[in-house]
């Protein structure tokens, strides 16, 4: 039967609506493949002109052929009749009759968090994006996101990079790389975890098949968070897809007047939970989970000047003029003991000449 | 009757001697001029004549032929009015042909026979002295730039009849002397602007320290109103006073675009600010007349480009030549000119569109748009900066409270000039005068660094995804550091420190 499913979620062009009516003019997949050409022609005449879709496609492969096709381009498939769908998905409304997918499908048993917000975010908030998404790697959750420029991105990147799973819904086919720019975190989040998508390989990323994907993105997820969203945005969307899931909704707050804020700040006036601080939004989604206190192991054998440079940093990025007036340290002394803490892998620098600690 | 007069015609920065003849012959009276002349030549007959009768010499209707030879160079410029006035005259017999002898003439003339200043005196004056003149007559406002010049016996006059008063009869015309090496080190301009002023800001100061000692192009970079134009403006004062071969060549460019001060000379290092709308050849030097542009103009000296991005595209682009051979070449179908371009390029960019980023409390631009912002300066002019630096805004604090211990001009010279000092032993016999220049296939030889310093390198080279380019550009400014703490050896220290300065690369 999951070939017959195959086939049937790989005709281009055809979508949701059109698979649902198909499968109720003839009950299952399969039916539809063997379908005698006079029913598909029944179908014509009264007003479905997307079947011949249906027939060119027919024509060109075979449930067969689009599996071999599948599985030689390291693509798999699940249909939502197979026990390897996620079970996530299983009650959501509109829940996609089947997925392709590279590497992995998100574990049913570890918490799975979505991390989403704007393409064109601030440096802040995908520092806080980083945050949020390295803690839930840390205590052993799943990242779910789109993807994309900007926040999406910005998570996904630092749970792969913390040892963490991370899984992306893409709004194309999952041989697509888009955006191109993020060839290299595809490939991580392939070998990390997986690149889902319920659009045949080959599908282009077109506009419209955004918001419906995100649908996915929330029922994949047991809690959404919106980092940074303007009022009318994809992160909106996906946040009214979890309140109807019944998935829980964090947000990020901003300032009033901040216009990336507002979508953010509008979700938490109608209830959506506040994210105060990582450390408190990590205590009310991994109770179980103890923060373990980083001891600097004697290895690591500090210079007292690398000591006092690395008390006076933060998880937040400080400038070197700042950091140069709280230590008094001279700019060379300065830039050799960052140097070394980054050699050492306890600091970061996040920007030109701007450094955060790492632990 | 014939008469010759020297005079010069300037080309590009350089100048020719040209002879000014004059004949009168019977015939149909008329004034013909030829040689290869431009429009505002053509059109000195009709001052000349003017001037000539208003001054009170009746010249009898013959036929008056003028020649500027050699005929195969083009004559712009009013200089000539002069010396074609002079040669009718001796023409006609007014003055006799010996009195011309080795005189070297240059001016404009009013109608009413006053002589005005022209441009370029100082190179014309240095290449009659060249050929052999005596003395030269040029015009009164121009005297002190030719009495930069040394070996020869230069005139200001103001009006033609005291020019042809002093040709017969020796009469009296005003002399100047000036003591060049007394005027460069009177440095009227440094104590003007001194890096006392600035509170604060030590990072960007000490880079502009880096950048006059090795004489590295810099790039500042930080929010409006931060201090940029003014630790730029003050980047001259730290450079080593010129010699007095730089004051004339400098001045020698100053002069043909008529730019030189009142005192005819320039003594301090030119400091040129071209606002962002100028055009590519004002900025490169050109026109029909090829004439030095803002890069020639600053030769010596520090060209500031304020607001990087701000400029044209293709104006920046043509800075990328000049800044790797110190000169640059301009081909009109006049001929080909080479103007010298040896600056130190300083220039000032915003972080981002609003200014303070990355400064993340106050920064609202997306990734996306600080990228953009930041893509508007090519690679290869980025390439070619060797120091980075950001300024940062000045909390109230600082402002308010004048530190008494911000460095004076004078004290961070003294550690340049020491710099420059230890680089000249160093490239001594070689075709290098300071780090910035040092080319990559060079670097083993002059900044060789020990085995353990070699390490750290490589963990820095990785560590910070540095570039071929990117650190060769490190060592030559950690050389630079190690020559300012007078340092044979360049240091981990150093190296640290060069890091700071790297050029800027977006992180991920």
């Amino acid at each position: 039967m999951e070939e017959y499913w195959e086939w049937l979620c790989s005709i281009p062009g055809i979508y949701q609506a059109q698979k649902e009516f198909l499968l109720r003019c003839f009950g299952t997949p399969r039916a539809v493949w063997e379908a005698t050409e006079g029913e598909l022609a029944y179908l014509e005449e009264r007003g479905c002109g997307w079947i011949d879709k249906v027939r060119k496609y027919r024509e060109v492969s075979s449930p067969e052929k689009t599996v071999h096709m599948h599985r030689e381009q390291g693509i798999q498939f699940t249909s939502h009749e197979h026990t390897k769908y996620p079970g996530r998905l299983q009650n959501i409304a509109g829940k996609p009759y089947g997925l392709f997918y590279k590497g992995r499908l998100p574990e049913e048993e570890r918490k799975s968090v979505a991390i989403v917000g704007a393409r064109m975010c601030t440096r802040s908030g995908k520092e806080r994006a980083e945050q949020l998404a390295k803690r839930v790697a840390l205590c052993g959750g799943q990242v779910v996101s789109g993807a994309a420029y900007g926040i999406d991105g910005a998570a996904q990147w630092a749970a792969v990079t913390n040892g963490g799973a991370s899984y992306a819904v893409l709004g194309c086919g999952v041989d697509r790389c888009y955006p191109a720019s993020h060839r290299a975190l595809f490939e991580r989040l392939v070998e990390r975890g997986g690149i889902l998508s319920e659009f045949p390989p080959g599908t282009p990323p077109v506009s419209a098949h955004f918001p419906v994907r995100n649908r996915i993105i929330s029922g994949l997820a047991d809690l959404v968070v919106v980092v940074e969203a303007r009022k009318k945005s994809g992160s909106l969307i996906t946040a009214d897809f979890a309140a109807e899931q019944g998935r829980t909704v964090m947000a990020v707050p901003g300032r009033p007047e901040d216009e990336l804020s507002a979508g953010c700040n509008e979700l938490i006036s109608q209830g959506a939970g506040v994210i105060l601080s990582v450390d408190l939004f990590a205590k009310s989604i991994f109770p179980e989970f103890k923060k373990k206190k980083v001891q600097l192991s004697d290895d690591f054998a500090l210079a007292p000047a690398e000591k006092l440079v690395y008390s006076s940093l933060d998880f937040y990025s400080k400038s070197i003029w700042v950091l140069e007036e709280s230590t008094a340290l001279s700019l060379a002394e300065l830039a050799g003991s960052l140097l070394s803490l980054e050699m050492k892998g306890l600091v970061k620098e996040t920007e030109r000449n701007y450094y955060a600690r790492l632990v | 009757m014939f008469s010759l007069v020297r005079s010069a015609v300037l080309y590009g920065i350089e100048c020719r001697m040209i002879s000014v003849e004059a004949d009168v012959s019977d015939g149909l009276p008329g004034f013909a001029m030829v040689g290869c002349l431009s429009s505002e030549v053509r059109e000195a007959q009709d001052r000349v004549r003017t001037a000539l009768k208003n001054s009170g010499y009746r010249l009898p209707p013959k036929k008056i032929t003028v020649n500027l030879a050699p005929a195969d160079i083009r004559k712009s410029g009013s200089a000539y009015d002069l010396p074609i006035a002079i040669a009718v005259m001796a023409a006609h017999g007014y003055l006799p042909q010996e009195a011309l002898e080795q005189k070297f003439l240059l001016g404009e003339l009013g109608l009413d026979g006053s002589i005005h200043g022209i441009h370029g005196v100082l190179g014309m004056v240095k290449e009659a002295r060249k050929a052999g003149c005596s003395s030269c007559i040029v015009p009164l406002a121009n005297l002190r730039e030719g009495a930069v010049i040394q070996g020869i016996r230069v005139y200001g006059a103001g009006h033609l009849r005291e020019v042809v008063a002093h040709l017969i009869s020796g009469e009296h015309l005003p002399e100047e002397s000036i003591d060049i090496e007394g005027k460069i080190s009177e440095d009227k301009n440094r104590a003007k602007r001194d890096f006392a002023d600035i509170r604060g800001q030590h990072m960007a100061k000490r880079a502009a320290e880096i950048a006059a000692a090795g004489m590295h192009n810099l790039l500042l970079s930080g929010p409006p109103g931060a201090g940029k134009t003014m630790i730029a403006s003050r980047i001259p004062g730290i450079l080593p006073p010129l010699s007095v071969e730089e004051a004339l060549e400098v001045s020698q460019i100053h002069s043909v675009a008529g730019t030189l001060p009142g005192e005819g000379i320039l003594t301090a290092r030119p400091f040129r600010m071209p606002h962002h709308t100028i055009s590519p050849v004002a900025l490169a030097g050109g026109g029909t007349n090829p004439r030095p542009g803002e890069i020639s103009l600053a030769h010596r000296g520090v060209l500031y480009l304020d607001e990087l991005p701000e400029f044209q595209k293709d104006t920046l682009e043509i800075l990328r030549q000049p800044l790797e051979e110190g000169e640059i070449r301009i081909s009109r179908n006049s001929g080909q000119y080479v103007f010298p371009a040896g600056f130190m390029l300083v220039a000032s960019r915003n972080p981002c569109r609003c200014g303070f980023f990355p400064d993340r409390r106050k920064c609202r631009c997306s990734d996306y748009e600080v990228r953009k912002y930041l893509r508007r300066i090519s690679r290869p002019l980025l390439d070619r900066i060797d120091l980075h630096v950001e300024v940062q805004q000045i909390p109230y604090e600082d402002l308010v409270q004048g530190s008494s211990e911000e460095e004076t001009t004078t004290q961070i010279r003294a550690r340049v000039l020491r710099a420059q000092e230890i680089q000249r032993e160093r490239y001594d016999g070689s075709t290098y005068r300071f780090n910035a220049e040092l080319t990559a296939a060079d670097l083993k030889k002059y900044c060789p660094i020990e085995s353990e310093e070699e390490r750290h390198m490589k963990q820095i080279y990785e560590q910070k995804h540095l570039t071929a380019r990117t650190y060769h550009r490190l060592l030559k400014v950690a050389r630079t550091i190690a020559d300012l703490e007078g340092s044979t050896q360049i240091a981990m220290r150093h190296l640290d420190e060069a890091v700071l300065y790297r050029p800027t690369e977006l992180l991920m």
